[in-house]
């Protein structure tokens, strides 16, 4: 046994015996970064493993926010033109100009209680 | 689960998303919200207005001019005409703007900063003067005139080099000032500057407001007829060169340009004024105010002269302002002539007030004069009963609305609905309390008017409508409008209602204290004559069917329009008696009045007009008043006839029979001096843009012939004049192809048009 791996040790000194492991200083530096540079790249390459559900639960709780804050905003000019943009007209009834919205709504609230 | 990320992959993704996020938020939203904003304000939405305001104020300010631009700049002006929704004269009121729609004009208020910042600091160019112009003119008829000189000299000094004619206009609006302040050296002064800066293309506006300016300061100075030759001379001017622009582009066809057809209507004025010596020129002046007194700043005031007023007012008219702060008005250089005065407002102006006008409420203008005019705007007046649809069964309807201060009487109107429009009625004048009982019988023996359709090809008369306020289906409205004790109108129901606050009840309601006949359905199914059968059928059967009665009169009434008759027929006559013995209603008893008139049965004439009177309560039409003056005129009955005509007239602002007055004056005192000072007083109002009548100028005619031919001249008018009396048509026609006196044949066709 003893042989054996004195033979094995042998043959691959020999193989190796060409070869130099010249990036230990780099490997160090990885595994215990100390320069600032070096602590930046560790940290731009790590991965995360996030969890779906939270995050994604994060994700939409921010983006809800942001919607109700910032697009609401914008939207609110855009809602009130679009839902006015049913255009208004002037009528004359009874010998009296109204709004012609106006003027239906209230007739309709009289009708009914006398026209049979 | 759990999804494995490297960081530099997640920072990358959450850049490009905030990055999309913000072209989201800082470009495309506010984009599209211009865009609605701007849509939203142009077709009139609600709030419209306020949106676009926001939407400016927190654009950049590139985007900012250019809303500004688009939105106020460009539908601004700097002439009183524009910028209202609603312009209210003597002859009714008009929607300045489509009916579509919130109002696209801007207050005042509203705009005046937007236009302040644009004269700061917007991009010097074209509309730089424009909104320079528009805040000068504001500045102008707030008399703050050194804000509104600043205004111009800022635009001025911002103007590049390239901006000459800009800079001419500035000058313009500079003199135009100045003339409102009667600084008449300086206007001069700018006006000789300008003279040498005219434009090369005598088609431009400016030339001829150069013009025009001029000649309302030549007026001013009493140089009436220097101003003729200015105006005169403009006028040959652009003649000419429209005919080179004609002839340069011949697929234009005729056009006429908008600042000749002004020019060629102050040379009228002008001339007209020259011809009766009246070149001193007078001032017209006063307030417009809330019946609270509040004055009512930024008001169109438009003092527009007889041929203007049968069209819209246009920037050509001479007499156009804003009032003041304090709704002052004031009108210099006016020249003499017959005025009427219209009034410009904004809905929320006009929005629950009223100004009533009277028909034919003329200014009468003559030779260095200040005339006062205010006006005053009342609430509407807000009416109790019957409203909202109500529906009345009894035998009597009473009518009641909120008592008026200052009200001397009120005047009650109905309307019926007819096809496309309605009808509108006076249902009694002269109520002294503010309301009334009336028996719906009353109301039944009103017309509704008389219309035509056309069944195969042949025009009927729509027999659904002669049923008036008898119809129980139909819905009718009402109205009432308060006096004071001289007779000029207070304030009226109707009017704009445009919001909650201002709606107010509904003027509606139905009658249904009858229920239709055998004999109305027909004449609802336009089977007029089965309808009047059945009608004379159920009279006969029962003649206290009074509603029967009624309706073979009013088909009679309508039948006989139809046949082009004039007057009621034989066959009509016992029924209309029958009524005026059941029920002395003075619309039956005028149809009895106007059918002997026609027939010349004088003493039933007389009989009838007493009843008329006695109907009236003494307080008889002035209408009807004429017509009987007229038919005693008929009769030679001379002072009798002078003495009606002359208190109608009085009541009569149209003053439509002064012909026949006149006629009688000269007839009886065979005078033209007094026949001419009648003319004067009672002068008759141009109904149509082609004028009515000169009867000044008709007897002037007549002094000068008769002087001329002697003593013979007086004899052959008396006998003329009789022929016109009598109505001897071939006496006169045989007379106008023999004679050559032009000035009594001219007088005696205007009389053949009397009516």
């Amino acid at each position: 046994m003893k042989l054996e791996q004195e033979f094995i040790k042998e043959q691959l000194d020999e193989e190796l015996g060409e070869m130099r492991f010249s990036k230990g200083v780099e490997v160090l530096e990885r595994t215990h970064p100390r320069t600032w540079r070096t602590r930046w790249k560790a940290l731009w390459n790590k991965e995360l493993e996030l969890p779906i559900l939270p995050v994604g639960i994060g994700v939409a709780i921010i983006l809800a926010v942001v919607m109700i804050n910032q697009l609401g905003d914008a939207q609110e000019g855009i809602d009130a033109s679009i839902t006015n943009q049913k255009q208004r007209q002037l009528i004359e009834a009874g010998g009296n100009t109204y709004w012609k919205d106006e003027f239906e709504k209230a007739v309709g609230s009289v009708e009914g209680d006398h026209k049979g | 689960m759990k999804v494995t990320i490297k960081v530099k992959h997640l920072v990358t993704a959450l850049f490009f998303i905030s990055a999309l996020l913000m072209l989201l938020f800082f470009v495309v939203f506010p984009k599209l919200q211009v865009y609605h904003a701007q849509k939203g304000y142009e077709q009139g939405s609600l709030h419209g207005k306020e949106n676009l305001l926001a939407v400016i104020d927190k654009s950049s300010k590139a985007q900012k001019w250019e809303l500004i631009r688009t939105n106020m700049i460009e539908s601004g002006t700097d002439s009183a005409v524009h910028g209202f929704d609603v312009v209210v004269g003597a002859h009714g009121s008009v929607m300045a703007n489509s009916t579509t729609g919130e109002s696209r004009n801007w207050a005042w208020e509203d705009k005046l900063p937007y236009l302040e910042a644009y004269l700061l600091e917007g991009p010097p160019d074209g509309y730089l003067v424009r909104a320079a112009k528009q805040l000068a003119f504001y500045y102008g008829s707030e008399n703050k005139v050194d804000q509104a000189l600043d205004a111009l000299e800022k635009a001025e000094k911002r103007l590049g080099g390239n901006y000459s004619g800009q800079k001419r206009e500035l000058k313009l609006e500079q003199a135009r000032l100045y003339a409102k302040y009667d600084e008449i050296g300086n206007v001069d002064q700018i006006l000789n500057e300008l003279t040498k800066q005219l434009s090369p293309n005598a088609m431009d506006d400016f030339n001829g407001e150069v013009a025009q300016l001029k000649a309302q300061i030549l007026i001013r100075k009493g140089d009436v007829s220097s101003a003729v030759k200015e105006v005169s001379r403009e006028i040959e001017a652009l003649k000419k060169a429209k005919a080179e622009e004609l002839e340069k582009f011949p697929e234009m066809g005729d056009f006429t340009p908008a600042k000749l057809e002004q020019l060629t209507s102050l040379k009228g004025m002008l001339e007209n004024a020259l011809e009766h010596d009246e070149d001193s020129s007078s001032t017209v002046s006063g307030t417009i105010t809330r019946s609270d007194g509040t004055p009512m700043a930024r008001i169109g005031v438009y003092l527009r002269g007889e041929k203007d007023v049968y069209h819209s007012v246009t920037e050509g008219e001479p007499y156009q302002m804003l009032t003041d702060a304090q709704g002052r008005y004031e009108f210099k250089g006016v020249l003499p002539g017959s005025y009427e005065l219209y009034i410009g407002l904004l809905f929320d102006q006009i929005n629950g007030w009223t100004w009533p006008t009277l028909d034919e409420d003329w200014i009468d203008v003559g030779q260095g004069q200040s005339l006062i005019s205010n006006i005053v705007l009342h609430p509407l007046l807000e009416i109790q009963s019957p409203i909202n649809q109500q529906v009345i069964t009894g035998k009597t309807i009473s009518f009641q609305w909120g008592p008026v201060e200052g009200a001397a009487y009120y005047q009650l109107s109905g309307t019926v609905p007819i096809e496309n429009g309605s009808f509108g009625t006076v249902l009694r004048m002269d109520i002294k309390d503010n309301h009334i009982e009336m028996p719906v019988e009353e109301l039944y023996d009103h017309g509704s008017g008389i219309s035509y359709k056309t069944v195969d090809d042949k025009e009927i008369v729509d027999g659904s409508m002669l049923l008036g306020f008898a119809n129980p289906n139909k819905r009718f409205s009402w109205s009432v409008e308060a006096f004071n004790a001289q007779g000029r109108p207070i304030t009226k129901s109707n009017g704009y209602r445009l919001n909650e606050n201002t709606l107010g009840n509904l003027p509606f309601f139905y009658l249904q204290e009858r229920t239709l006949t055998e004999a109305d359905q027909l004449l609802l199914n336009d089977q007029l004559d089965e309808a009047m059968a059945v009608y004379k059928k159920s009279y006969e059967d029962n003649n206290e069917d009074r509603h029967s009665l009624r309706m073979i009169v009013k088909l009679y009434e309508a039948l006989e329009s139809s046949g082009n008759n004039r007057g009621m027929s034989e066959e009509a006559l016992p029924y209309i008696k029958q009524m005026v013995e059941v029920n002395p209603n003075e619309r039956y008893i005028f149809m009895l009045f106007n059918y002997y008139k026609e027939k010349k049965e004088w003493s039933q004439v007389d009989r009838y007009y007493k009843r008329l009177v006695e109907a009236r309560k003494g307080k008889i039409e002035s209408y009807t008043q004429s017509i009987y003056g007229t038919a005693l005129m008929k009769q030679r009955r001379f002072k009798e006839a002078a003495v009606e005509l002359a208190e109608a007239m009085t009541e009569d602002r149209s003053h439509r029979f002064i012909g026949n007055y006149v006629a009688v004056e000269l007839y009886l005192n065979e005078t033209y001096d007094s026949a001419m000072k009648l003319a004067d007083q009672y002068p008759e109002r141009a109904p149509f843009e082609q004028g009515n009548p000169n009867w000044r100028q008709l007897i002037q005619g007549l002094k000068q012939e008769g002087s001329s031919i002697g003593g013979s001249y007086t004899k052959e008018l008396k006998m003329t004049l009789e022929a016109y009396f009598d109505e001897n048509q071939d006496q006169l026609d045989k007379w106008m192809s023999t004679t050559n006196l032009t000035a009594m044949k001219a007088l005696i066709n205007a009389l053949l048009k009397v009516s």
